[in-house]
């Protein structure tokens, strides 16, 4: 989206990002593991793939995000978008006129969402950040 | 089907009703926007009864049906494969 300026956060699993160049703490958690510096640099690769996947879900989500604030009018943006694995969540950080407020949505309504792409589904995330919002009366104004 | 981010009517069982007894006045029927659910039941935020900033659990076992408002949608407009000429 053209102006969109939002940060995307998912943190990484690995302080190194060279996949070729394996760190020795790196090479002695492969021998922990029992696995060869090969295999490990497999996993890395697929693990770190996986981030960037998730890196560009979130892109994808605050976009989505960014056109229900523009509904909202003026005063509404759309700050970072931040993964948590811990509770398997996004946080979207959110500047209101009443100040800045954090939406939380599951990864499972997010995806759902966004593998569908229908109208009904993203109206499960428009619903979502409206009632994160405060604007419980958006959502039984208009019809789904 | 995930009820999150739905709006939802339910048909709540009689034991429902009785555990409501106090929060919502007594009816067969609650409709609502389904916060979150879990494995306990579905969070629900109650317009015409409850402030914006409350949500109460119903469990699972409280109502014996969900209804959602269903219309049929066509696929979205994709642009052509291919090559130009």
């Amino acid at each position: 989206m053209p102006g969109s300026d939002f940060q995307v956060n998912v943190p990484s699993g690995f302080s190194n990002p060279d996949v070729r160049n394996l760190s020795d703490t790196e090479k002695s958690m492969a021998g922990a593991m029992g696995l060869s510096e090969e295999q490990f640099r497999q996993s890395k690769l697929d693990y770190l793939l996986r981030e960037e996947r998730r890196r560009n879900r979130g892109r994808d989500l605050g976009e989505q995000v960014e056109k229900i604030l523009a509904d909202l009018g003026a005063g509404y943006r759309l700050q970072s978008v931040t993964w948590n694995s811990n509770t398997l969540s996004w946080r979207l950080e959110i500047e209101t006129p009443q100040g800045l407020q954090n939406v939380v949505l599951s990864a499972e309504l997010v995806d759902d969402a966004l593998d569908a792409r229908t109208r009904r589904e993203l109206q499960r995330i428009r619903n979502m950040v409206w009632f994160g919002l405060g604007r419980r009366d958006l959502i039984f104004e208009k019809n789904e | 089907m995930n009820l999150t981010g739905r709006r939802v009517r339910l048909r709540l069982l009689p034991h429902g009703r009785e555990a409501l007894k106090g929060i919502v006045p007594e009816n067969e029927f609650l409709e609502g926007f389904v916060v979150s659910e879990n494995h306990l039941g579905v969070w629900l935020s109650l317009p015409e009864f409850r402030p914006a900033t409350e949500a109460i659990l119903l469990k699972w076992d409280q109502f014996s049906t969900a209804t959602l408002q269903y219309e049929p949608e066509g696929p979205a407009e994709r642009l052509p494969v291919g090559f130009r000429r």
